[in-house]
């Protein structure tokens, strides 16, 4: 599968949010790099489908992104992600498995093994609203996953998890990446370094490097460093 | 549609599983037991049923001069204390004082006079609703199948049935302001609206699921009170009375209808202004994205329109006023005589308000889902 960006622009009334970007995913990794501001979010809502772009286009396979085809390739973890406080972690999963079009059966059996995966199989009966910001945070990695998802968006999907959750979580992606077009915000360049065969880098808007990283180039963290200082 | 069953259940759990419905279904609850309990409290059981066995004593006679003159000597004796020997009056009283409304003439009145009182009043009821000659001659037409005199039966259970319906839709519509007010909103606050919207049957599955839960809840709410309600009043005075006039209670009334045919319109309203009122509350809360602002609105027009503040003169105005559900619900709407032109016909407010409740409903739904599918996650 190919995920087309083309010349994709965000203009709020006086601000260019993301400035005539252009890319293709493969499946794989890819990490967005930027610092808070840069449009990382702009960008991934646009190709979640939820914000329309001023200008230019997304495709995946010639689908566009507006259609209900295209979200049905799509797992999406918003930056600030929502939940129903009085829904149980069960309940959240299947509902987001509802909504992604999966049947009863293979919703129940899906949110088990996702809440297993993601280490709250044991809590699952219990309110989200009991919940600890990183438990908050698996739940919302499992509903991105429910639908076995083709292009899979992540905004800042490691914040509020612990060093261990972290890595736990860096591990699953990877696995996720071998057959799924990933893109993986984040400002942390060790979250992806090790785990993004491409990477995106933003600045006020625009993508200021794109590719596998280049190792003649130095380190990749000293290298961002020196971009967003 | 695939999976509308599984949406719509969540959708369901989502509104019930809040605090505010839960508090929201105990107040009905509440209000179905006091409005059945407090006519009986208040008069007394005991005394509701000697009442209902004196009154039935002479059911079925007319109201002539017969029994006006035979009630006449003991009202003149007793005022209007009732006891054992004119308990069985009650009713006929009642009916004479909506036709003659002086107290004064109430003694010396013929049945004639007081039939033509009746006539009376409702023509200036009509003149002073600025009733046109063609709205003054359909009813004259309807007053036709209004059989004089009246026979007198006990209807008591019938008009307390009729009465308590108001209190039931105010508090549905309470619970269309608070609880179904933020179908939509919670979305946008708890940031769900993000997931909900990138999903396969995020959007006309998921707006129509959140509809048929808003409907299913009020619509639930609104027949089940009218249901037990029924049944309380039934066991505790009878639902005797529906084959009544509805000119016993109102003689001003022109309406050829039995207090049955009346309470089965006032159903027919607890059915339309309740839809009314979840399409209200879960349309424009999102196109307004403002819940409380919409709780503000709902309670405002329902209060402004129970205080008759819109003088007859203004009459669209007024007549708009007396359409709105709290006043068509109300027993008092059988005065509501101003009628709705379609085409070269008359519709009655009783058979256009439920229409017009429907339509609006259409309106501001096609409009809520204008507002949602163009909804753009922006900001935070």
């Amino acid at each position: 599968m190919k995920l087309s960006v083309d010349r994709i622009t965000k203009q709020y009334k006086n601000k260019i949010a993301v400035d005539r970007i252009s890319f293709s995913l493969t499946e794989g990794v890819t990490g967005l790099l930027g610092a808070n501001g840069a449009g990382k979010t702009t960008l991934m809502r646009m190709m979640a489908g939820i914000l329309d772009p001023t200008g230019g286009e997304i495709f995946a396979d010639g689908i566009p992104v507006q259609s209900e085809n295209y979200r049905a390739l799509l797992g999406y973890l918003p930056q600030d992600f929502g939940y129903y406080p009085e829904f149980t972690a069960r309940e959240f999963v299947r509902y987001i498995a509802a909504l992604k079009g999966l049947d009863k059966k293979h919703a129940k059996e899906k949110t088990e093994e996702l809440l297993e995966l993601v280490g709250l199989s044991d809590v699952a009966g219990k309110k989200i609203r009991t919940f600890s910001g990183g438990m908050k945070q698996r739940v919302g990695i499992a509903q991105a996953l429910v639908n076995d998802p083709k292009i899979l968006i992540l905004d800042e999907p490691t914040a509020g998890l612990d060093p261990k959750e972290r890595v736990r979580f860096r591990n699953l992606i990877a696995e996720v990446g071998n057959d799924t077009i990933v893109l993986f915000s984040t400002h942390i360049v060790s979250d992806v370094e090790h785990i993004a065969g491409n990477l995106l880098m933003m600045k006020e808007g625009q993508l200021i490097y794109q590719g596998a990283w280049d190792e003649q180039r130095g380190d990749l963290e000293q290298f961002y460093m020196e971009e967003f200082e | 549609m695939k999976n509308f069953g599984a949406l719509y259940s969540f959708e369901l759990k989502k509104i019930l599983k809040t605090r505010l419905t839960v508090a929201m279904l105990i107040i009905l609850l509440m209000t179905i037991l006091i409005e059945a309990f407090t006519p009986g409290l208040f008069k007394g059981f005991d005394t509701t049923r000697e009442e209902k066995a004196a009154m039935s004593r002479i059911s079925g006679r007319t109201i002539d001069d017969a029994l006006l003159q035979e009630m006449y000597p003991l009202l003149y004796e007793n005022g209007t204390v009732w006891n054992a020997e004119n308990m069985q009056y009650r009713g006929v009283l009642n009916t004479e004082l909506s036709m003659v409304s002086d107290r004064d003439l109430l003694m010396g009145t013929s049945a004639e006079e007081m039939y033509r009182m009746r006539e009376e009043k409702i023509l200036d009821i009509m003149k002073e609703e600025g009733l046109s000659e063609r709205e003054i001659a359909w009813w004259t037409e309807e007053a036709a199948s209004v059989e004089t005199p009246f026979t007198t039966m006990y209807y008591g259970g019938a008009i307390i049935y009729a009465q308590n319906l108001s209190g039931i839709l105010l508090v549905i519509l309470l619970i269309a302001a608070l609880c179904l007010s933020t179908v939509f909103t919670q979305e946008h606050r708890q940031k769900t609206d993000q997931i909900i919207l990138s999903c396969k049957y995020g959007r006309k599955e998921t707006y129509l699921a959140k509809l048929a839960a808003g409907f299913s809840v009020i619509l639930g709410c609104s027949l089940v009170s009218a249901g037990v309600l029924a049944l309380l009043v039934q066991m505790l005075y009878g639902l005797d009375g529906l084959d009544a006039p509805v000119q016993l209670e109102l003689a001003g009334s022109a309406y050829a209808l039995t207090m049955g045919g009346f309470i089965l319109r006032q159903l027919v309203v607890m059915i339309a202004a309740p839809i009314l009122f979840a399409a209200f509350a879960m349309a424009v809360s999102e196109l307004l994205k403002n819940p409380l602002a919409v709780m503000g609105l709902m309670v405002a027009v329902d209060i402004f329109g129970q205080l008759e503040v819109i003088p007859p003169s203004f009459r669209i105005l007024a007549q708009i006023n007396a359409m709105l559900p709290s006043n068509q619900i109300s027993v008092w709407s059988l005065l509501e005589h101003r009628l709705i032109p379609l085409g070269n016909h008359f519709l009655t407010p009783f058979a256009a308000s439920p229409i017009i409740y429907l339509l609006l409903s259409v309106i501001l739904l096609l409009a809520g889902w204008n507002s949602y599918r163009r909804f753009q996650v922006t900001g935070r």
